[in-house]
């Protein structure tokens, strides 16, 4: 009797794992929704769209941290660099302890800074030229 | 009982199918900090160099312009031209009325323009080289003069918006290059020397793509 429970638990779970196999096998990544839906395009290299379809989620939901955390990927991506920050700080404040969204934001900020720097040597560098002039 | 047990590791391995990935990592090339951007003009005019100082029979303005033109070009998404605008002084690049004749009706265009200098020189260079020990050589090692060319490109480069006679950008580029071959050609030199200020010009003005990784959220 116990070896034949035993038989047929080693089967229900041989099956689950064949059934969980095939889900695998079969589950492609096409986008299911419009965030998944920006994620593929994204993918695909079209961020146009992306931006497109997480605008749509913003406007169904405002508070969309995974919307606001991929338009400002989005907005690094095209160059746009105070939009990105915008969108980056509203997902940090709506998930301040979202480890993904902190790691984007680490590297944005990394490369914001370097920007920052030459900004500033290009003020210094006018202001020494202006000195001269003088 | 057993059937319960089964019916939730159905259900576990069903629940661990359908929850996917949160987060999809990807790779993707982000543009740098650009002072200029770009994007945001339809056309670069190039004008006219001002040359200081030229090899004979080397057009540098031609030189300089043509080749700007084609590095753009294959770039910059609008349309690249030259116009023969002579610069013949130095203030010109500051001073803002020289170049509003040249802004478009749309206020999209930049100018590109600048100084250049190419120079050329005959250098004798000592050379030591050790030579094979023989009872009738010394031990130091045998000295020799040769002659090398040497060709210097002096380049200032401005990106000027010409609607406001705003200086975008300014950069001073320095190059030497030395030839074993004394008739090297100023014009081949020049390329030689050009291809080094694109790395430098072009990379930030351009804004050539750095691969970084990102994390996109899927809920």
């Amino acid at each position: 009797m116990l070896r034949l429970t035993v038989k047929t638990t080693a089967m229900f779970l041989g099956l689950s794992l064949i059934v969980l196999f095939f889900f695998g096998a079969c589950s492609t990544h096409r986008p299911i929704n419009q965030l998944e839906f920006g994620v593929w395009a994204a993918e695909k290299d079209l961020w146009e769209e992306a931006i497109f379809r997480w605008k749509k989620v913003l406007l169904s939901d405002p508070n969309s941290v995974a919307a606001h955390n991929n338009l400002a990927v989005a907005y690094e991506k095209i160059g746009l660099w105070e939009e990105a920050r915008k969108e980056y700080e509203i997902a940090l404040k709506l998930a301040p302890q979202n480890s993904w969204v902190k790691a984007n934001y680490k590297s944005f900020q990394a490369n914001l800074e370097s920007a920052e720097k030459a900004k500033k040597e290009k003020k210094e560098e006018l202001k020494k030229k202006n000195d001269k002039k003088l | 009982m057993i059937k319960n047990c089964s019916a939730l590791v159905w259900l576990f391995f069903l629940l661990a199918a359908c929850s996917g990935d949160t987060y999809r990592k990807i790779r993707l090339d982000l543009p740098p900090f650009s002072p200029v951007r770009l994007a945001d003009y339809d056309e670069i005019l190039i004008t006219d160099f001002l040359v200081t100082k030229a090899p004979e029979g080397l057009d540098l303005n031609k030189e300089v312009a043509q080749y700007f033109k084609l590095e753009l070009e294959k770039k910059f998404r609008g349309n690249v031209f030259h116009l023969p605008f002579p610069i013949d002084r130095d203030e010109a690049f500051q001073d803002a009325a020289t170049w509003k004749p040249l802004a478009s009706a749309s206020g999209s265009r930049l100018v590109m323009t600048g100084k250049a200098a190419l120079s050329q020189e005959t250098r004798k260079a000592i050379l030591s080289r050790p030579v094979r020990r023989t009872e009738e050589e010394t031990l130091s090692p045998a000295k020799k003069i040769e002659e090398r060319r040497v060709f210097t490109l002096e380049l200032s480069v401005y990106l000027i918006r010409p609607d406001t006679g705003e200086v975008l950008l300014h950069r001073d580029f320095k190059e030497t290059i030395t030839y074993t071959n004394l008739q090297q050609r100023a014009d081949f030199a020049f390329h030689d020397l050009a291809q080094r200020v694109r790395v430098q010009f072009f990379r930030p003005l351009l804004g050539e793509e750095r691969l970084q990784e990102r994390y996109l959220l899927l809920r």
